[in-house]
């Protein structure tokens, strides 16, 4: 049964990382929708049964840099992928398990991206894609600059990156502000169509 | 030395990073801030004088809103003690707050269950029950997940749901969310500091 659970929490990160190379090593043939019923363990905030936690990929980039990954598992691992600084090098990977209290902090930030509207869009100096899961509900998705006023998903993807030990890769692009999508490559994101 | 200006920028860029962080930080509030605020669509329920009610209530009144079940063991009952004590704590601002407690147990719970079970915490709550549609309509804009367990007859299930409260404005959207677990100090802090925000911008 726990081996299921981790199969589906698997499958699950996949399809928010989709494209990714943390995807490439998902098993083949994993569903790519959640299972109605039953889902067990349940939700992290919940009244009765077992707390595990939502499952949340984010990549972003500058317009010129390459695409850096941090997720969170659903038994609480924290995950990131940086590019390496030189060539030839390898990239910075690390996985660390989180303790509660943290978990609980990205969990109710989690909770509120998925409830609120969209923020209205604007371009920005780093943009990320944001995919969150909890079982059981529909993921939500969207792309948004890194911005200093408050907005709840600024306010996750700022969380988990004060978690990571490791700096991303973040060169300063020359040139308007302008929307992209990170997971592309940088040279694919030429005539990128700008945010609504 | 390319590479050293490289260096100074990313460093700068994350520093930029981690400055927005605290300057994003919603730490002013103890709930967790819905931004920009949610507008609800809502629907129309039952309260427990069995009178058809729109939800959002069409009041002008903040609303504390959590979801429920009147056979709930645990978390339920806590929930509205809880509610009860942050009234108290509100004092004569109490008023301008109405406790809203929906039901997901729309195979048990009528407005009468819910008005006895309302009355046992003397609480000034309005209670909401519904038909399945309507109540998965209103528990689905908030991410409410629920999930039955079957006991031995048919009345005798558990169901497991999320136990967040919501703030709403006099508006009707969503404001701030906290989990089960809030402090009463908080909210009752987070509402005067609402307060305090909206009479000045009246001003």
């Amino acid at each position: 049964m726990r081996a299921l659970t981790r199969m589906r929490g698997l499958a699950v990160l996949a399809m928010l990382f989709a494209n990714t190379a943390w995807a490439a090593g998902a098993p083949a043939g994993q569903p790519s929708t959640m299972p109605s019923a039953p889902i067990d363990p349940f939700d992290y905030s919940y009244c009765g049964g077992k707390p595990v936690y939502p499952v949340i990929g984010i990549n972003f980039a500058t317009a010129c840099g390459p695409r850096n990954q941090i997720g969170l598992g659903r038994r609480g691992h924290l995950m990131w992928l940086f590019p390496p600084r030189h060539e030839g090098d390898t990239p910075v990977r690390g996985k660390q398990l989180l303790t509660e209290a943290e978990l609980k902090r990205l969990s109710l930030l989690a909770e509120v991206v998925q409830i609120a509207d969209p923020a209205p869009a604007s371009p920005g100096a780093v943009i990320y894609n944001l995919g969150i899961n909890f079982q059981g509900r529909p993921d939500k998705r969207m792309r948004t600059p890194v911005s200093d006023s408050y907005t709840p998903a600024n306010a996750l993807f700022q969380a988990m990156l004060k978690l990571v030990p490791d700096a991303p890769l973040l060169p300063a692009c020359e040139g308007a502000l302008r929307d992209f999508d990170p997971t592309l490559h940088p040279a694919e994101r030429v005539g990128e169509p700008a945010a609504p | 030395m390319v590479w050293h200006i490289w260096r100074i920028r990313i460093a700068g860029l994350f520093s930029a990073l981690v400055m927005g962080t605290v300057l994003a930080a919603p730490a002013e509030f103890h709930g967790l801030r819905v931004e920009p605020p949610k507008v609800l669509h809502g629907g129309v329920l039952l309260d427990q004088d069995s009178r058809e009610t729109a939800f959002p209530l069409k009041r002008d009144t903040w609303q504390l809103v959590f979801f429920g079940y009147t056979h709930c063991p645990d978390i339920c009952p806590m929930t509205l003690h809880k509610t009860g004590m942050l009234l108290n704590e509100l004092g004569s601002e109490s008023a301008r707050v109405t406790p809203v407690f929906i039901s997901i147990d729309s195979g048990r719970d009528n407005p009468e269950a819910l008005r006895d079970f309302l009355k046992q915490f003397e609480v000034r709550a309005v209670g909401l029950s519904g038909d399945p549609e309507a109540l998965q309509a209103v528990a689905n804009e908030f991410g409410v997940l629920v999930r039955r367990f079957q006991g031995k007859t048919a009345l005798a299930y558990t169901l497991e749901h999320s136990s967040f409260l919501y703030l709403l404005d006099p508006q009707g959207r969503v404001r701030l969310l906290y989990p089960g677990t809030a402090e009463i100090s908080g909210i009752a802090a987070d509402l005067r500091r609402l307060w305090r925000e909206e009479g000045a911008a009246h001003k």
